[in-house]
């Protein structure tokens, strides 16, 4: 069996849809960061697998010092590797940040549970 | 800055240069330096530091002004060199002048006449201080009296705190009175102007603890205000069509700057306008007496001037607020409200004078005012029973005296009234503090009495102010009083005779009342309050109830107990043995007044009239340069014709000085106070009157306070319902909205992940669920045209050509490619597709018709006008 990308964005839905309910539905902050992190991976999976799969993108026409024109190659655009990157960097700081947040919440409140930080309610 | 830092140049004082006499900018900047030192260290270094640093800097600031006066005299009478102008008139009328200035402080806007316009011109105003006759003589009042009072003060502060407060307040007056007198532009007056009527409300309010204390220095400043408002606009008038700020330019201008006496001379219109206001309201006698009135711009900024001036110097109308400031310490009455800062008003009229002499309807105006306030607030000065209440009307009966002197005039007159008033009037007061000081602070005249033997040295000095301001003569106000009542009863203007009369009654009146405040204070057994402990009747305690004026003696923590040199004063002064002048605070009262009362004596002779030494007196012959004088403008004829009067109304004063004093003798010695008891029993309904002095107080707060507080209530209404309204009413519809969408705040972030979640589900079915259609085309050369269907993943496409519709004038796709003309051509059509690209030869515009069908069965058709290229220009524009 040839793996396509069908199967790349199957396993990334079905990724994301544990990360979301996971996050939706459990309680325990450190479990909701842990859900946040499936969810941002399932769609560097898409991003990655995108790319693989794209069409080649056909390079403009460039004219060399002599004044011919030159066909460049066809080249396979690099963009979703690149938003993967991005999405790692941003995941890593969105983790720092959380975790901080949430040991300061333990120090607070003595627990962890997301239903117990409801100062907000209006 | 830098200039101001320079050493004095000990080498030079006498013999410097017209225009950089720097030894001017330390007699202004020391009593600056003095405020800053009291007011920011006073605590820190103590009652002895403060009162150290506060004399020493009015004091040496009086030592560099005698330098700078002797250096002025040396000088001659040389041209000023900066300002004064050229040509032979200008060099006539060249004042002796040393000037120094600082640093450029701002450029302000002018008028500048050009070619019979006026235009916005810039004016740099300075920080620059000038020497003339006029300020000379004013700078040594002022720093001089100054001095004295300074060390007055700290006789008359060592019962009380906040001593090192007072001395800030007092340099701080001293400066700005400096910058008021040696200022070189009305800008630089005006700073100073407005300095000393903060000081002035500041130290009337010292004891701010009192309620009516600091209402009596908020009507001060208040009413200030309202004269202020008339000098800015007389300001304003002259910098516009005078087209400077300078004295000195300005009178060069009124000299020989046609355009600008031109443009001064312009007539307002306001008169004709005031005119044609009354005729409408059928007044026709007020008519034709405004329409005879002078309102050229000139006289109109003169006017407005001398509106400021009265509010200053306290005249009718704007005279009410003087009386109430003896709430503040007797030195501050005695140096502000007598000696120096209400004297201003006259000051600023002998600047102007050259400006004031071209009006005399303005004079009149002047003249008269002065006359009415001589005469009533002498009338209310007989019947006060408090000693500060008794000189303050005095004051205002005395400036208005100074005013009819400039009003017909007499401007030097004027002046030398104010230089000897000074004298007497800070003497008098001074002497008011001691006995207050000495007798537990009481100054009503009733409790008084005897005094002369318990304190014979302010008896004595009190006894030769007195005779000063009655006009014993050979005294000081003998001279100066009688001037003005001579050029007033010789004054070529309609008023003067009838000024000269209510002057002469008010002198007459001056008399009797001084004599009744110095019998009842000093003549007779004893004081009456310690006659009445002595014969164990139990009198009133609490004397405070019988006085609003003074000073809160049992509110004020007193000074004993912080200064331990002074024990030996326990016995008397605030003690409550009988009242002494031993002790070292008394003696630093009694020093100035012994000064005070022997320049009252003496400083007359200055003004000696003609009749007796057949020339000018010394100080008018010092200041002619630089104040003007009504001879010279009516001719040596005039003249000529008034001093053969002079000795007639010599003797009318001495009568009116006679009549007064034989009048109180007889009152209220040989008739022990019957005669005065019976007339208020007689006429008690017009005695009450006066006592309340003619209730215009009553009236002011009836009308104007009464209708200021109106419209301020209705502002301040407005504010709270109406503007306070419509914010809290934004505020409220802001609140109403938020309790709506309240529960959708969970403050649970799992729940507002939720609902992104379904939002974003929604959106996703929202662009799936929505039939989407779009057609796009690329048109080539010879009809080729690949057309691109958009719609969305798994739909299906069905295409037509139709031809377009002439439809007139509506170019429309509507028009031109209608739905139902697709429809039918649909129904026509192949079967769907998948495929979005489609190519068709099309040489004239056509429309295309689209219907995508998505996967869900839904369907949606479009149409578009499909124009080949290089038809696009002609083609009609309906995609």
């Amino acid at each position: 069996m040839t793996l396509h990308l069908g199967h790349y964005l199957a396993l990334s839905t079905l990724l994301f849809t544990i990360g979301a309910a996971g996050f939706l539905l459990r309680r325990n902050a450190l479990v909701a960061l842990m859900c946040v992190e499936l969810m941002l991976n399932a769609v560097n999976l898409t991003l990655v697998a995108a790319n693989r799969w794209q069409r080649p993108v056909a390079a403009p026409a460039v004219t060399d010092a002599a004044g011919n024109v030159v066909e460049a190659a066809a080249r396979i655009p690099q963009t979703g590797h690149v938003f993967a990157f991005f999405v790692i960097a941003v995941a890593a700081a969105e983790a720092a940040v959380g975790l901080a947040i949430v040991l300061s919440f333990y120090r607070l409140r003595k627990t962890v549970r997301t239903d117990a930080a409801d100062l907000l309610r209006g | 800055m830098r200039n101001l830092l320079n050493p004095v140049d000990f080498g030079n004082l006498l013999t410097a240069a017209p225009g950089g006499y720097s030894v001017l900018g330390w007699i202004v900047a020391l009593p600056l330096i003095g405020a800053i030192i009291n007011g920011i260290w006073g605590r820190k270094v103590g009652r002895q530091g403060v009162y150290i640093a506060g004399i020493a800097a009015v004091g040496t600031s009086f030592l560099l002004s005698l330098l700078a006066f002797a250096a002025l005299l040396k000088s001659g009478h040389a041209p000023s060199g900066e300002g004064a102008g050229e040509g032979a008139e200008a060099a006539h009328h060249a004042l002796r002048a040393l000037s120094y200035k600082a640093w450029d402080w701002f450029p302000a806007p002018v008028g500048r006449i050009d070619g019979g316009a006026i235009r916005v011109g810039t004016e740099t105003i300075a920080m620059r201080w000038v020497l003339d006759p006029l300020s000379g003589v004013m700078l040594l009042v002022v720093t001089g009296v100054g001095t004295l009072i300074h060390v007055y003060s700290a006789g008359y502060m060592s019962h009380y705190e906040g001593y090192d407060r007072f001395y800030a307040y007092l340099n701080l007056f001293i400066f700005a009175m400096l910058n008021l007198i040696l200022g070189d532009s009305i800008v630089l007056m005006f700073l100073g102007w407005e300095g000393v009527g903060l000081a002035s409300y500041l130290l009337i309010g010292f004891w701010y603890e009192n309620r009516d204390y600091a209402f009596a220095g908020r009507k001060a400043f208040i009413v200030n205000r309202i004269g202020d408002a008339g000098l800015i606009l007389g300001m304003t008038i002259i910098a516009w069509r005078g087209g400077t700020y300078s004295f000195e330019v300005l009178r060069g201008h009124m000299t020989h700057a046609r355009p600008f006496i031109d443009a001064l001379n312009e007539h307002t219109h306001l008169g004709e306008f005031l005119v044609d206001m009354l005729r409408l309201g059928g007044s026709e006698g007020v008519a034709a007496a405004v329409g005879r009135l002078d309102f050229t711009w000139g006289g109109l900024a003169c006017l407005l001037l001398f509106v400021g001036c009265a509010g200053k110097s306290a005249q009718i109308p704007l005279y009410v607020w003087l009386p109430d400031a003896m709430a503040g310490p007797t030195p501050v009455s005695a140096l502000i409200h007598a000696a120096t800062m209400v004297t201003a008003g006259i000051y600023l009229l002998c600047r102007l004078s050259f400006l004031f002499l071209d009006h005399p309807t303005v004079l009149s105006i002047i003249a008269l005012t002065g006359a009415a306030t001589a005469l009533f607030a002498a009338t209310i000065a007989v019947t006060q029973v408090e000693l500060k209440k008794v000189l303050a009307y005095s004051t205002v009966s005395q400036l208005g005296f100074m005013f009819m002197g400039c009003g017909v005039g007499a401007f030097t007159a004027g002046f030398f009234h104010v230089f000897t008033h000074a004298f007497f009037k800070a003497c008098l007061f001074l002497g008011a503090g001691a006995v207050m000081h000495a007798c537990r602070d009481k100054q009503d005249i009733r409790e008084l009495g005897g005094l002369r033997k318990y304190l014979p040295v302010t008896a004595f000095t009190f006894a030769v102010s007195t005779a000063a301001i009655i006009g014993f003569p050979g005294l000081s106000g003998f001279f100066s009083k009688d001037e003005i009542l001579w050029r007033a009863f010789t004054s070529p203007l309609g008023v003067g005779k009838v000024v000269f009369v209510m002057g002469w009654l008010a002198a007459i009146l001056t008399a009797f009342y001084m004599c009744r405040l110095f019998i009842l204070t000093f003549m007779g057994e004893g004081p009456r309050y310690l006659l009445a402990e002595a014969h164990g009747a139990a009198v009133d305690v609490d004397h405070r109830d019988h006085h609003q004026g003074g000073h809160p003696d049992g509110d004020e923590p007193h000074g004993h107990d912080d200064h331990g040199d002074e024990d030996h004063d326990h016995g008397h002064g605030h003690g409550h043995g009988p009242p002494s002048e031993h002790g070292t605070d008394m003696k630093l009262l009694t020093t100035p007044l012994i000064v005070l009362a022997a320049m009252a004596a003496v400083a007359g002779f200055l003004g000696l009239p003609y009749a007796f030494t057949h020339k000018e007196g010394v100080l008018a012959a010092f200041l002619e340069p630089a104040v003007g004088d009504a001879f010279v403008r009516y001719g040596h004829a005039v003249m000529e014709d008034a001093h053969k009067q002079e000795l007639l109304t010599m003797a009318l004063g001495v009568l009116a000085f006679l009549v007064g004093t034989g009048a109180a003798w007889w009152v209220y010695i040989a008739q022990e106070g019957k005669p005065a008891d019976m007339v208020s029993e007689r006429v008690p309904g017009l005695y009450r009157l006066v006592c309340d002095k003619w209730r215009i107080d009553e009236l002011y707060d009836k009308t104007f306070v009464r209708g200021a507080k109106l419209s301020a209530g209705f502002a301040a209404g407005f504010d709270r319902y109406v503007i306070d309204g419509l914010v809290n009413l934004t505020g409220i519809v802001a609140m109403a909205l938020g309790r709506v969408v309240k529960p959708l705040q969970t403050g649970a972030v799992q729940v507002y992940g939720a609902l992104i979640g379904v939002g974003a589900l929604g959106l996703v079915a929202w662009v799936t669920l929505m039939p989407a259609a779009a057609i796009t085309y690329t048109a080539s050369e010879g009809g080729r045209t690949v057309l691109q269907a958009s719609g969305g993943l798994g739909y299906t496409y069905r295409w037509a050509f139709f031809d377009m519709r002439e439809s007139g004038d509506e170019n429309t796709l509507a028009a031109r490619c209608p739905m139902d003309a697709a429809e039918a051509a649909l129904s026509r059509a192949e079967a769907p597709t998948a495929e979005t690209r489609r190519e068709e030869s099309i040489t004239r515009p056509r429309c295309a018709a689209l219907q995508a069908e998505s996967p869900f069965g839904r369907r949606v058709t479009t149409t578009a006008l499909v124009v080949p290229a290089g038809l696009e220009a002609n083609a009609a524009n309906g995609h």
